[in-house]
């Protein structure tokens, strides 16, 4: 699993920032992104299924080993091209500030550390 | 020109490498042949057509044979014909496979996990490595036209050979659409296949995920930034191709045979749900993952549908240190039980493979008088190895420091938290038990046998569990196993297993007795029985069920039965090939080539 390591944008990506990356993806497919709100530190019943789901799939792998899991994720599921550094960083960018809330809410769960 | 395929042996999955390659060079203009070694006789058949290429489509394991029979022919033949190889062996053994007329050196850099450092002499005249239906058109008109090869990306010739061991890809196929439809008059002219009621095929290619006992990771590896990893075939051209293949073939049930047919409840499956019923309206079955299910139900919703009769969903383990750190499957019990909960509600029976007998560490006996030393190298081992991080018990392990009962008994309990059982036979027990409990209506429990090149391989020889002799690894995985860290009675008890579970499956109040009694007695050839007759009947009536005459019905068991025996016993199968005639020495079913010094 070494090769994931280098010259694409989703290979510097973190497990965390993937495992964001794939709840956006995972919502935008379900048509349910709309629909995602923080406010007032709510936490929204869709990403409380999804991270109780990946936490149990993810807490006990290392970083590399979550890497490409939620890769495989990505790449299946969710039809994105982890090497096109076009896609991802139109993805990142399009919804930076919802992955931003995202990834504080990650920071924050051990499953996840 | 003339091209003649050459298989090992029949089975009851249609052979869709060669009725590919068949019908490319078909669109070409050329004639194409079949030989099957298992029951056609060699050296005639190339004496009587006169081929100018031969083709093999190789796994590993079966390539030796091949390697036999080119050599026949090269011996006979020399330059006059042509000779070929793709498909996954030498996809990942071409830097070791010496070509006809060469004298290969292993590349320096030539390194991988698990892969013998040893020289195939294969007497071919070229190799083709990735996607073999890519390359073909190419070299046929090259051939028939006399201009070269060594330009053709993903062959491999005596005059391209890299010093370095790599070799040029082209970019995945993502136009499946444009492909042909599969050549099965090739095969069914010859084979028993004519006469089955099930026709297999793929509806797309590709799967991401990071099984270690699977050629995907180090395929995607090495087809990396080279085109999209997922292609599919639209709908209406798949289902167009089903109906011309039935028109044309008697046919009662579809296999598709993807390594996961569908990934999400995406356009592609509603369509298929629309249209599959209207177009062919034939049960059929296809493989998809646990986890898939779970992340998006509809997927089983949509295939109910369509008409789906049975689905695989494989555990490979009971055990989540197993399914996580040693397969990395990524997906946990919860995945498994939803996933199968919700395919029996919706009717729809289910087929999985589980893998027993894995070398995995025990949890020493507390009341070992040793125990703190073999707890020290376990918890390095997971910590080092695995990445397991054991928490503040880890403090507690501590040579200096003998433990008393209370810690000996939470370290115990960590390590089975983590997954660890005492003895070899508790995980395969728990491998068993998964099944039971998610009421598995078909299983096949394998023994793991390490695959060259495989990341589950390279794990077992550095555990120092495997020797990396894959010349004495037999292709049946219900056979003794090739693991130095079980004892005599605990391979016994594995095979018995591997066989009962099976029959577990039709009547689960047998469990205690089988797991208590049965597996430690020498009745393996009994236990034999037993599972053919448990998987003639659920095959029969619940995975792919069709219709047959009384007669064909008695043909079909004679010959199936007569195949799965020649499977489990490494003498008849050794028997067996050393009756094919054509081929010079006698030849064994083994895995990843001699092994030389």
């Amino acid at each position: 699993m070494a090769e994931l390591a280098g010259e694409y944008l989703a290979e510097r990506l973190s497990s965390r920032q993937l495992l964001a990356l794939l709840f956006v993806c995972e919502c935008r497919r379900k048509k349910t992104l709309d629909t995602i709100s923080f406010r007032d530190d709510l936490r929204p019943p869709a990403w409380m299924e999804f991270v109780d789901r990946f936490g149990a799939r993810l807490s006990r792998l290392p970083e590399a080993e979550r890497v490409y899991l939620i890769g495989s994720h990505l790449q299946s599921a969710e039809e994105v091209n982890l090497y096109s550094n076009e896609e991802i960083s139109s993805l990142l960018s399009h919804h930076r500030e919802l992955i931003a809330t995202l990834l504080r809410a990650l920071e924050l769960d051990s499953r996840f550390a | 020109m003339r091209i003649m395929f050459v298989m090992v042996k029949e089975d009851y999955i249609d052979p869709m490498n060669i009725e590919l390659l068949s019908a490319i060079a078909k669109g070409q203009g050329h004639e194409t042949f079949l030989n099957v070694l298992e029951h056609d006789t060699l050296l005639e058949e190339v004496h009587s057509i006169r081929p100018d290429v031969i083709a093999y489509s190789a796994k590993t394991g079966e390539s030796n044979v091949m390697f036999r029979a080119n050599r026949a022919i090269k011996a006979s033949y020399k330059d006059s014909i042509f000779t070929v190889m793709g498909g996954p062996h030498p996809t990942f053994n071409y830097m070791r496979m010496q070509l006809y007329g060469e004298r290969l050196t292993l590349p320096l850099t030539f390194s991988g996990p698990a892969m013998p450092r040893v020289v195939e002499d294969t007497y071919l005249d070229a190799l083709v490595a990735g996607e073999g239906d890519e390359a073909w058109p190419s070299m046929l008109t090259a051939l028939s036209t006399g201009s070269g090869l060594d330009d053709i990306p993903n062959v491999v010739t005596r005059t391209n050979r890299r010093a370095d061991g790599s070799v040029s890809l082209k970019e995945r196929n993502t136009a499946l659409d444009d492909l042909p439809y599969l050549d099965r008059e090739l095969v069914y002219s010859k084979t028993r296949l004519k006469e089955f009621g099930m026709r297999s095929l793929m509806a797309g290619r590709g799967c991401p995920f990071p099984c270690t006992y699977c050629f995907n990771a180090k395929y995607n590896a090495m087809y990396k930034g080279k085109g999209k990893m997922l292609n599919r075939y639209s709908v209406d051209r798949l289902l167009a191709e089903i109906e011309d293949m039935v028109r044309r073939h008697p046919t009662q049930f579809i296999k598709f045979y993807d390594d996961v047919f569908v990934f999400r409840s995406d356009d592609w499956l509603l369509e298929f749900a629309d249209k599959y019923p209207r177009a062919v309206g034939l049960p059929f079955h296809c493989l998809v993952r646990s986890d898939l299910v779970r992340r998006d139900p509809e997927i089983v919703t949509y295939l109910k549908k369509a008409g789906i009769k049975s689905i695989s969903m494989s555990i490979e383990s009971g055990n989540p240190f197993i399914r996580e750190q040693i397969f990395k499957r990524g997906m946990d019990a919860e995945d498994i039980r939803f996933a199968f909960d919700l395919c029996h509600r919706e009717g729809i029976n289910t087929f999985s493979n589980t893998i027993l007998a894995v070398p995995v560490p025990v949890i020493p006996n507390p009341g070992d008088p040793e125990f703190e030393l073999k707890a020290i190298e376990l918890c390095a081992h997971l910590e080092s190895y695995h990445k397991v991080n054991l928490g503040a018990l880890r403090t507690e392990v501590n040579l200096n420091r003998p433990m008393d009962t209370k810690t000996r008994q939470a370290l115990v309990e960590r390590l089975e938290e983590v997954g660890l059982r005492r003895r070899a036979l508790d995980y395969d027990i728990e491998s068993i038990d998964i099944n039971i409990k998610n009421k598995v209506v078909f299983g096949e429990f394998p023994e793991l046998h390490p695959y060259p090149g495989t990341p589950v391989s390279q794990y077992t020889i550095d555990i120092g569990a495997f020797d990396g002799d894959f010349e004495k690894l037999h292709q049946n995985y219900q056979t003794d196993s090739p693991f130095t860290c079980f004892s005599p009675q605990e391979k016994l008890e594995q095979v018995n297993l591997s066989l009962l579970g099976l029959v577990l499956l039709v009547f689960p109040s047998w469990r205690n007795l089988v797991v208590n009694h049965l597996i430690k007695r020498r009745w393996t050839k009994v236990y034999f029985v037993m599972y053919y007759l448990a998987k003639a009947y659920l095959i029969g009536t619940k995975i792919y069920p069709m219709r047959y005459s009384a007669v064909h019905i008695l043909r079909t068991i004679k010959e199936s039965f007569v195949s799965e025996l020649l499977k489990h016993s490494r003498e008849e199968g050794e028997k067996f090939y050393q009756k094919r005639r054509g081929l010079s020495t006698p030849t064994s079913e083994v895995l990843g080539g001699p092994w030389q010094s």
